[in-house]
């Protein structure tokens, strides 16, 4: 007992640590004292209102910067947690439902033929849209069911994804470059705006899924067990669904297509704190923000350039998802 | 008592009752076992019992609560479901398992309470399984895992038990151990209890009442000794067998012709 709340510590604070840490480093080399001076005056009524690069670089580059990516990383792991338990399934990962492919559509959209639209607003909109299109799909006789759910997801998404192949190919080059640059994921967009706008939506979607996360173990067990259990299943797997779809989306909306996370964060947090979604929903939002900012300082230090977070997060999780699967052997697999 | 009268099921594309016309009631304090061979439309009557199909005729009712058209909230707080065996996706442990028998009694945005807590340890030590209680359900055996989702029923506190061939997966032993403790906790909590068995013997020795279903339809109801028959099996089951009687007990058994059994190797 006590190294599980030990754990459980470690977990919890991690996020801050990480995101205290990763306001020292960045592109530009700031002393630790500057970086300490300038988060000092940017504190109200104590600190100093004088303008200076160093404060500029701190609070309006870098905190914003770690603040949305914790952001992000909460979104996109709290959402796999609940996908994956409607699901029943470990390996369903946030995109199942074709978000990702719907906002690549309204990305691409917005870039090559709207260029005075924030690439945001199109990309939100079409990720809804292509979730709300696999749900509809997936209805017969009222009824939505797990697998044509999936499936409806893998048919929406593959459309999406030939639609965004058509723009690509019809804009001009340096529409397709930012096309491309954005659909890899990346923070570099990061402002205050941007992290009022994700703050915000965020919220939404995630009070449901943690008031109601103790009903993701009953719907894990299955759509009759659940419904014998008492469980009005059409009703919440919507609620559910409806919460994922708006956190993801407007994931995506702010920081592109990030891989890897939705899937990693809670299936490693599971190995580590078991599958009790009481813990897991909460200490996945904690595990995920943390891999995020640690995810995102390394993309912007690694070299000189600012390499997008997307491509860090699949280096980082293909070889450590296999290390685990290796070590935890079939168990792992959420036998 | 729960009372179910002239229940009929059929899918909505066919033309033919997969049950017709199932009529009987169940008494407080009391099990009783539907047999019948595959097919014969056990689980059909199951299903409808537990609200997973809706009979096209026919009500239910449970003293004056009629039972057809109950929410799956509703219909929880009056029948607790005991289903087979299953593997879930994630390795939860026994309590997370039992405590899920409380989801008809907490509300949409909250998680159980203290006193979802004592109702589920209540129930885990009413089966006899303290010490299994914060083992994972994945790493247990057939048997204890039937005894977990007895557990979990019981944590629901409604009146009404269903098992659905509880013994269908487990050893000599366990089939014993599972139907004693299910005999004990009906008497004691006065639930009426239901459940499906394969095992003519096992109806004998644990039910109070039998319900011999063939094609569909009620063959037989009644005291089980005086249902599971000689005659009653061969017209069900279509083979020969003998009804030995010993210490007032009666035992089926099988008649099977010599060249295929009982030669030693």
């Amino acid at each position: 007992m006590r190294t599980k709340a030990y754990t459980t510590a470690v977990i919890v604070v991690s996020p801050f640590l990480a995101a205290w840490l990763a306001l020292f480093l960045g592109a530009y080399n700031l002393s630790p004292v500057a970086v300490l001076k300038a988060l000092y005056n940017g504190l109200p009524i104590l600190g100093s209102a004088m303008d200076s690069p160093e404060r500029a670089i701190v609070l309006d580059i870098r905190v914003p910067r770690v603040f949305l990516s914790g952001l992000v990383g909460i979104a996109l792991s709290v959402s796999g947690v609940a996908l994956q338990g409607i699901f029943r399934n470990p390996l369903v990962d946030p995109y199942i439902l074709g978000i990702s492919a719907g906002a690549a559509l309204g990305c691409a959209l917005s870039v090559g033929f709207l260029p005075h639209l924030p690439v945001q607003v199109l990309a939100f909109v079409f990720g809804v849209f292509a979730v709300f299109l696999a749900y509809s799909m997936a209805k017969t006789e009222g009824e939505v069911s797990r697998l044509p759910l999936i499936l409806s997801g893998v048919i929406i998404s593959a459309f999406f994804m030939a639609m965004v192949s058509i723009v690509k190919f019809l804009v001009e080059p340096m529409k397709l470059q930012n096309i491309v640059f954005w659909l890899m994921g990346s923070f570099s967009l990061a402002d205050w705006k941007l992290v009022g706008i994700a703050a915000g939506g965020m919220a939404i979607g995630l009070i449901p899924i943690v008031f109601m996360r103790w009903r993701l173990n009953i719907m894990s067990m299955g759509e009759e067990e659940a419904k014998a259990l008492g469980i009005n299943v059409r009703r919440d797997r919507f609620i559910f669904i409806a919460a994922a779809t708006l956190i993801v989306s407007i994931a995506v909306s702010v920081s592109g297509i990030i891989g890897w996370v939705g899937l990693m964060v809670p299936h490693l947090l599971r190995m580590v704190v078991g599958p009790d979604h009481r813990r897991l929903v909460p200490l996945s939002m904690a595990g995920g923000a943390t891999f995020m900012i640690v995810a995102d300082t390394i993309a912007r230090n690694l070299t000189n350039y600012d390499i997008p977070v997307g491509i860090i997060t699949a280096i980082m999780g293909a070889p450590f998802f296999v290390y685990l699967m290796k070590k935890g052997g079939k168990e792992s697999w959420g036998k | 008592m729960l009372q179910v009268d002239n229940l009929s099921f059929r899918h909505s594309q066919e033309s033919q009752d997969i049950i017709h016309d199932i009529s009987f009631s169940a008494g407080e304090g009391e099990i009783t076992t539907v047999l019948g061979p595959n097919g014969s439309g056990k689980t059909t009557l199951f299903r409808c019992l537990v609200g997973l199909w809706r009979p096209q005729h026919g009500r239910m009712r449970f003293g004056d609560r009629e039972l057809t058209h109950l929410s799956s909230h509703d219909r929880a707080r009056l029948i607790a479901v005991v289903p087979q065996d299953h593997e879930p996706p994630f390795p939860y442990t026994v309590f997370d398992i039992v405590i899920m028998g409380r989801a008809s009694h907490v509300a949409l945005f909250s998680a159980p309470t203290d006193r979802d807590v004592a109702a589920a340890r209540d129930a885990i030590s009413s089966v006899g399984i303290e010490h299994l209680s914060d083992r994972p359900y994945t790493k247990i055996s057939g048997g204890e895992r039937q005894l977990v989702l007895i557990a979990r029923a019981l944590a629901q506190q409604a009146p009404i038990l269903i098992l659905d061939e509880p013994t269908s997966h487990l050893d000599f032993r366990n089939q014993v151990l599972v139907l004693e403790t299910v005999r004990s906790i009906v008497l004691e909590r006065g639930l009426t209890a239901l459940m499906t068995l394969h095992d003519p013997n096992l109806a004998l020795l644990f039910s109070d009442q039998a319900l011999v279903l063939g094609a569909g339809q009620i063959m037989a109801k009644g005291k089980p000794k005086q249902v599971i028959t000689a005659d009653t099996l061969r017209v069900v089951y279509g083979i020969e067998v003998a009804v030995v009687n010993y210490n007032g007990t009666a035992f089926i058994c099988p008649k099977v012709s010599h060249h295929s059994a009982g030669s030693t190797t």
